[in-house]
């Protein structure tokens, strides 16, 4: 069992995600940078259970009650068990009563503490993701319990070290292909999307944020399709990046799509941050 | 009925989407339903979704499809299927509450003109909406059937909170707010009875094509049916969604 001493600034529980009920309307969810969380399932053994914590900006604080294994990944934030630094990439025995503390983010935004034990909580639409309103919450909080499935505690099938590579968490450049509705843009338009840094206004879940000066005439479109990394434009020049949290459809012109290696750029950026966009030479 | 040439295809990443001319008729609704239900069954095993707006319908691939491989197959699947499958559209009527609270984005659009408001809500009324798609928020129903003339542009500055029930329209599209959310179409109304209930094994229970009209109710009948869920007790207006 985890205690939640402190839930840090955004904690949430993420697996795999909602997938197949986006006609529905529901958001795929699952991780923000696919990359940290993939390396936690590489590191714990993809064939052993395993669950996830997304903590954005500042972590938790949690005290585990019974003895398992875990891996950091992601941003890097200071973290101690009991006290003692711990290094990131790497998997670390916990014992009963061990606790473990993660302070604010020094590099990246959000880090993912994976745990080869099976967290009971509330299963929706096949996901355990937290997602409001669908889940009760869309973080955990203090005074949380957190009840494990009970199974070996051995860890079988691991990879102790992996050589990983975490530069990307400083990329300033993201990569993206045109959207379908990246005609609407002229010229000089273009020419201004890749050269000009772009502030990261206001970021979560459900998306991103920037201010542009690029201006389009408002248009009577009907409401598209739209995924994670989706860019869109809206009139008076703001560019909405979906999130895994974001709508499934939008009514604002699609000009670009983030690959997916550039989203897991955006999900480690703060707000404030400058990127670029860079036209990616991969033909689609 | 589309052939080849009048679908354009583009994407976003591992999406896959196909775009045609869209107009509202039953043989539109059966094409696309029943291209969507072919579309299904030939992707199954590569794809994790597969969604239709008004126009289009999109392919959410697990990994990366190549494009002239994915145009043969659709034209080759255009060409020899059958589009004919009955589709059994339903019909539904929703209550919708009118008063003053609820439609002050209308109120703001015809400035003050009450008049004015009061014939555009008399023509909602007299009007059949049909369920097109799901998008925006879980259990977000686009709807169509809204005549040009009525057609009320978005809010340049969206509100910051549309409540949960709101029946509200963006340009020539007519939506209901499932949860309070941020939104920028205009408000007319507000409709109690919930449309998608997550404890059910299907929580939506109005399909796409089915058809809707709004009768309206007062507010006291909107609060007694907002407190009977509230309180998780029956309500006759209530009772279609037990019928599944």
């Amino acid at each position: 069992m985890i205690e939640v001493l402190d839930s840090g600034f955004y904690t949430s529980i993420q697996d795999e995600g909602r997938k197949g009920y986006r006609h529905l309307g529901v958001p795929v969810s699952g991780a923000m940078d696919q990359k940290a969380f993939e390396l936690g399932r590489l590191l714990l053994g993809r064939k052993n259970v395993i669950s996830t914590m997304e903590c954005t900006l500042i972590g938790p604080r949690l005290r585990f009650h019974e003895p398992c294994n875990i891996v950091l990944t992601g941003a890097h934030m200071e973290a101690k068990l009991n006290q003692k630094l711990v290094e990131i990439n790497t998997i670390l025995n916990v014992r009963a009563a061990d606790e473990l503390s993660l302070k604010r983010v020094e590099k990246g935004l959000r880090t993912y503490i994976h745990i080869n034990k099976s967290l009971i909580t509330e299963k929706v639409l096949g996901s355990t993701s937290f997602y409001f309103p669908l889940t009760k919450s869309s973080v955990i909080e203090k005074g949380d319990h957190l009840f494990w499935l009970k199974s070996e505690t051995t860890l079988k099938h691991f990879n102790s070290k992996i050589k990983w590579d975490d530069s990307y968490l400083e990329y300033k450049e993201l990569s993206v292909h045109k959207g379908p509705e990246f005609k609407i843009l002229n010229k000089e338009q273009v020419e201004q999307l890749f050269q000009m840094p772009l502030k990261i206004s206001n970021q979560n879940r459900m998306g991103f944020r920037f201010k542009s000066s690029l201006e389009i005439k408002p248009d009577f479109m009907l409401s598209q399709s739209i995924r994670p990394g989706t860019v869109q434009l809206t009139p008076s020049g703001t560019l909405l990046i979906a999130g895994f949290d974001g709508q499934v459809s939008g009514g604002y012109p699609r000009i670009l799509q983030l690959t997916d290696e550039a989203l897991n750029v955006l999900a480690q950026k703060i707000e404030g941050t400058e990127v670029f966009f860079k036209l990616s030479n991969t033909l689609l | 009925m589309y052939t080849k040439e009048q679908i354009s295809f583009s994407c976003l990443g591992k999406t896959h989407i196909l775009n045609f001319p869209w107009e509202e008729n039953n043989i539109v609704f059966d094409f696309v339903l029943n291209f969507k239900n072919i579309l299904f069954i030939y992707y199954k095993d590569q794809i994790e979704d597969i969604t239709i707006t008004f126009d289009s319908i999109n392919l959410y691939f697990k990994n990366e499809y190549d494009h002239q491989k994915l145009r043969a197959e659709i034209s080759k699947l255009l060409k020899d299927s059958k589009f004919n499958a009955p589709i059994d559209y339903k019909k539904w009527t929703l209550p919708v509450c009118l008063d003053d609270s609820s439609n002050a984005d209308l109120d703001l659009y015809f400035k003050g003109n009450k008049s004015k408001v009061k014939e555009y809500l008399e023509c909602f009324l007299s009007l059949e909406f049909r369920l097109v798609f799901y998008g925006f928020l879980p259990g977000f129903p686009y709807l169509s059937g809204l005549p040009d003339k009525m057609s009320v542009p978005r809010k340049v500055t969206p509100n910051s909170q549309t409540f949960k029930g709101s029946v509200s329209v963006g340009g020539s599209q007519v939506g209901i707010y499932p949860q309070n959310s941020p939104g920028g179409w205009n408000v007319i109304g507000n409709c109690p009875v919930p449309l998608f209930d997550i404890k059910k094994e299907i929580p939506t229970f109005i399909e796409a094509g089915d058809y809707i009209q709004f009768f309206q109710i007062s507010k006291e009948k909107w609060t007694e049916v907002t407190d009977a869920i509230t309180k998780g007790i029956d309500h006759p207006m209530l009772k279609r969604i037990k019928n599944d």
